[in-house]
């Protein structure tokens, strides 16, 4: 049998999941109704539903920004309720560690009625290769449960036979865990994900890699008088406790501009002024920006801090250049059109970006050096194509009004637990010592481009990058054929672009092979599916949150079925390679989850980081660890019971963080990482290295920021790619927010929260009404890399001409039509790059039409993806 | 004595954290929901403004749901809790037509259901469990003089996309933002 159609309604979920459940434990509270228990009348005594039961800190591990507090009551073996921080109470300065909606829907993952049981193969599938694998069935066979003894040996014995004939590079995988890196090795996937252009040398202008972390701490957010969130959604991108600072800042008097296609949740919130900046064209709205800076600095004088583009950036102007520049030309030559005759004004930026010239002087304004202002950023800009400058334009922003190294000023990013409170860490998760492994092939190939190699049966590459954020040299490298894949912690079919290509690349290969917990994208293209344990399966762990927190989860169940831990089936991999485990894996879960306890550390009254946790001989022994006992601040029973610590901060408790004030004050003394040890404005070293990639379009480019026509985006639009003409075939341009349903991928499946959060495509009113598209409408999305389906969300928050999918969804094609039901984002974007190759995925094109067949019934009435083997 | 909600609507992003801590707490299935949040615009690209609401049973002085209940299921309790005993209820539904707020629900079983300010918790010493999940710190729960003086007395109970306040006299006390009392709303469907 195949995936259900019939099987589990969303109704049955309660009992779905009662059913999955009973294999570990009864499951008996579930589906019982509280509040049925207060009886009428006062006479009656009330029974508390919880009685009986354990509160039980369980994990929250995604990718989702935050790694926030979430506690789940455990009674005869099932959740029956969750709930979050309460561990102490709650004030501004100490705030609890809240999470947010989908952390709250939790138990339905672990606990969900479409969880993989058992490990499961493909039935049109055999070893060997070739036409045994029949691969053009991947995605529609059906699949039949194997114990874990036959899973491991056919396994095995494909690794055996691809290894033996291809050697490491037979096989891909985006992120290989360690037993990969032992058996066998594999060709890697780069890609710029998250931090889009922020991954190329962010060091080099000067900034953090990837641009993280100088900004200011959240205390300090309360003396600014005007917050920039650019590109900035806290609420939907860094969920925890950030908007709580944000909401502090704007009580306290802050004003906040919004820079976003969308009038986002955040800036809704607190009522910020908007400014709606096309998609993948913010070179063009912050170069006319810097123009207007300095057109009122001559004018009126006090805009343009130049003792501080002069003492602390190297390219800004012709007498401030690095001197290791090959090119002679600055940026304030270019802004004014001296190499071009085009003045970057805003009248030059209006048809490009969208942003009417006043607005872009009147923000102008409010970058001028004598106000408070924090530029603070998240990277959706950054992941647009063309986008590789924005780094170095928006620090040149920044420096321009001088906001940074003060209090009330700042220049940096906002992104996931620290977003809004950056700093060095007050406290921090230990880590257990593992094996070193190394994966034999160094290759990494851009993740997009990789599925046409594969499909090729290998070809030329430059390798450019085989770690995220980290770019080297090309080596020309020449690759046979990859005739197996491994999926272990990622999701990369549903989150990597190209994602109709990269199903026909797992077509094309011998065998995939994929850890899962549920039919996602990557076990559903796969022929051998291990089922692996969420978190709460697990013995515990210690993860960093934010700089004042770090979260200690305990085990909740008993793993569910027969799924096992990721060293659990690492082992048994390795063993049936007839290899030592001990190569990957020397010591126990428990012992790991120990040594992340002991390895908790604390800053101490003198300064120094000490350890967190008293370990005493007695918990030692308890645990039946080795270690030694050590003073902490805390004991460890308590860190357990407690969910972890929280450093408990008041405003003037001296670890106040001011970004970039080491160097502000001492710019000599604590140069920044690049060559000039300035903010390199011009950088050379960062072009050059570019530049050597020779990418398509890269002439375009200077070491300096200047607008650029990407490879695709708004120009591309239009018919003759010329901004202002006749529209083409795809006249929308198309981008993929993080949404609040899921985090990337994970938490799709939950009724709850597919009930909470519908999955649509965001639609602008006048686009909807020009489409005759309305509210709840199914939407047929094209691209010139493919098709999907969503129902409308007709929104007069979103910019015209700017069409929203919602990042994420777990593609649903279907195999007649070719049509993605789910409107998976990454089914819609094709393999075309450019400048370094920076994913594009928030500038690409596509058209809107409502759709003539079958409308799509709300998701949470779909039928859950369950396995009737 | 009265108790109520207190929703800050500064402090809201609409982020539904609250109603699925509701459900959770109250094992609600798909189809069935006690506390919800929306999200609304008023105005049109680009000079619009919005703001969230998040709703349930506002545990009203004179509950239309009480009134409607044929059977007594429905009774306020002498904190001024207003609870549906659902082992009482025949499936009736007048509750689910008479409250102008649609708080009380039908669950697939034929009788209804409804939030009971989380009266269990709140006797072992707890907070309803939508207000200990706000990550916002947005919503509020208490004696209903208490909550004046803790939040002051320009709290409203009627905002543009709320009944009228007269009918039933609900005790949900809200920090308003002043676009909230422009009729010409839309609701952000996202």
């Amino acid at each position: 049998m195949g995936i259900t159609d019939t099987g589990i309604s969303r109704r049955k979920f309660m009992q779905g999941s009662m059913a999955v459940a009973a294999g570990a434990a009864a499951l008996s509270a579930f589906g019982c109704a509280p509040n049925a228990e207060v009886k009428k009348t006062d006479k009656t005594e009330a029974v508390n539903p919880e009685e009986g039961g354990t509160w039980v800190n369980a994990a929250c591990w995604h990718n989702c920004g935050g790694r926030c507090v979430n506690k789940v009551m455990v009674k005869d073996g099932a959740v029956v309720r969750q709930k979050t921080d309460d561990s102490h109470e709650d004030s501004p300065d100490y705030p609890q560690q809240r999470g947010c909606v989908r952390g709250k829907a939790q138990q339905q993952q672990c606990f969900g009625a479409d969880r993989i049981m058992h490990p499961l193969k493909r039935k049109g599938w055999q070893p060997g290769g070739g036409s045994n694998s029949n691969g053009e069935n991947r995605g529609k066979d059906e699949w039949e449960v194997i114990s874990w003894d036959e899973a491991i040996d056919l396994a095995c014995q494909e690794i055996k036979r691809i290894s033996d004939e291809y050697g490491p590079t037979g096989f891909y995988c985006k992120s290989p865990d360690p037993s990969i890196n032992v058996m066998c090795g594999c060709v890697r996937g780069w890609d710029t994900t998250s931090h889009g252009t922020y991954t190329l040398g962010a060091e080099m202008i000067g900034l953090p890699s990837c641009g993280l972390g100088n900004a200011n701490d959240r205390f300090d957010m309360k003396n600014a008088e005007y917050i920039i969130m650019y590109a900035s959604n806290p609420t939907w991108s860094a969920a925890g406790t950030p908007t709580y600072y944000y909401i502090q800042a704007h009580e306290a008097g802050a004003k906040f501009i919004c820079v976003d296609p969308l009038y986002n949740a955040s800036a809704q919130m607190l009522d910020a002024d908007w400014l709606p900046v096309r998609n993948g064209t913010d070179m063009a709205f912050l170069l006319a920006t810097a123009y207007e800076m300095l057109r009122l600095d001559e004018a009126e004088g006090d805009i343009v801090d130049w003792d501080f583009l002069h003492t602390y950036t190297v390219g800004f102007d012709a007498e401030s250049m690095p001197s290791d520049a090959k090119v002679n030309e600055n940026l304030k030559d270019y802004i004014l059109g001296t190499y071009d005759g085009t003045p970057k004004t805003p009248e030059w930026a209006y048809p490009i970006c969208g942003i009417e010239p006043e607005k872009i002087t009147a923000f102008a304004r409010i970058m001028g050096k004598n106000n408070k202002t924090m530029l603070l950023h998240n990277y959706g800009m950054a992941r647009c194509n063309g986008a590789e400058m924005i780094p170095q334009m928006i620090v040149a922003l920044g420096a321009m009004g001088g906001h940074m190294g003060k209090s009330g000023h700042a220049t940096g990013s906002a992104y996931h637990a620290n977003c809004g409170n950056a700093g060095p860490v007050l406290v921090k998760a230990g880590s257990a010592t593992m094996p070193k492994t190394k994966n034999p092939c160094s290759t990494g190939v851009r993740q997009p481009q990789l599925y046409e190699l594969i499909k090729n049966g290998g070809g030329d590459v430059l390798d450019v990058s085989n770690a995220y954020g980290s770019f080297h040299e090309g080596i020309p490298t020449t690759l046979g054929p990859i005739k197996g894949i491994f999926h272990s912690t990622d999701a990369t079919l549903q989150t990597s672009l190209n994602q109709k290509e990269g199903i026909e690349a797992h077509r094309a290969v011998d065998f995939v092979l994929t850890r899962a917990q549920f039919m996602t994208t990557n076990a559903r293209y796969s022929d051998i599916i291990l089922p692996v344990t969420t978190e709460w399966e697990r013995v515990g762990g210690v993860t960093s949150s934010n700089r004042e927190f770090v979260y200690c989860y305990s085990q909740v169940t008993e793993p569910i079925g027969e799924a096992k831990t990721d060293q659990e089936i690492g082992t048994l991999l390795l063993q049936g390679m007839g290899m030592d485990p001990a190569l990957a894996y020397d010591k126990s879960e428990t012992q790991q989850f120990f040594e992340q306890i002991a390895g908790c550390q604390v800053l101490g009254d003198d300064g120094e980081m000490k350890p967190l946790v008293t370990i005493t001989a007695d918990d030692i022994q308890k645990m039946g660890v080795e270690g030694e006992a050590q003073e902490g601040v805390i004991s460890m029973d308590e860190f357990i019971t407690n969910g972890g610590y929280q450093y408990e901060r008041t405003s003037d408790d001296g670890h106040g963080f001011i970004g970039w004030k080491s160097f502000v004050d001492d710019p000599a003394g604590k140069p920044l990482k690049s060559n000039s040890g300035k903010i390199e404005i011009y950088c050379q070293q960062r072009y050059d290295l570019m530049a050597s990639y020779g990418y398509p379009g890269v002439e375009q480019y200077k070491p300096y920021p200047t607008y650029v026509t990407p490879c695709v985006g708004y120009e591309s639009t239009f018919k003759d790619g010329k901004i202002g003409g006749e529209k083409g075939d795809y006249p929308f341009i198309m981008y993929n927010p993080h949404y609040l349903r899921r985090s990337h991928t994970v938490f799709d499946n939950c009724p709850w929260l597919r009930e909470t959060w519908a999955n649509p495509v965001f639609v602008s009113r006048e686009d909807a009404k020009a489409k005759g598209i309305s509210d709840g409408d199914t939407v047929l999305i094209s691209t010139p890399a493919g098709k999907g389906l969503r129902r409308a969300a007709v929104l007069d928050i979103l910019l015209p001409g700017v069409v929203g999918v919602p990042h994420g969804a777990w593609v649903d094609v279907d195999e007649k039509t070719g049509i993605d039901r789910a409107g998976s984002d990454n089914y819609l974007i094709g393999a075309e790059y450019g400048g370094f190759g920076v994913s594009g995925y928030n500038n690409q094109i596509c058209n809107i039409e409502k759709y003539t067949g079958d409308a799509l019934e709300p998701d949470c009435e779909w039928p859950q993806r369950i396995v009737n083997a | 004595m009265s108790i109520g909600f207190y929703f800050d609507m500064s402090r809201c992003t609409g982020c539904r954290a609250c109603q699925i801590a509701c459900k959770d707490k109250n094992r609600l299935e798909v189809g069935t929901i006690y506390r919800n949040a929306h999200t609304f615009s008023v105005g049109s690209f680009p000079e619009v403004k919005c703001y969230s609401y998040s709703a349930s049973c506002n545990h009203c002085e004179s509950p239309a749901c009480m009134a409607a209940c044929p059977t007594g299921a429905i009774d306020k309790r002498e904190d001024g809790a207003v609870i549906l005993d659902r082992e009482v209820c025949k499936g009736d539904g007048a509750c689910v037509e008479a409250c102008p707020y649609g708080v009380p629900k039908l669950w697939e079983d034929g009788k209804a259901g409804k939030c009971d300010s989380c009266y269990l918790i709140r006797e072992a010493g707890g907070t309803p469990a939508c207000v200990a999940a706000c990550p916002n710190r947005a919503l509020d729960f208490g004696e209903v003089e208490e909550l004046k003086k803790k939040y002051g007395d320009a709290l409203v109970s009627d905002i543009a996309v709320l009944p009228s306040s007269d009918k039933t006299k609900p005790n949900v006390y809200i920090n308003a933002k002043e676009t909230a009392t422009e009729t010409g709303f839309t609701e952000v469907d996202w």
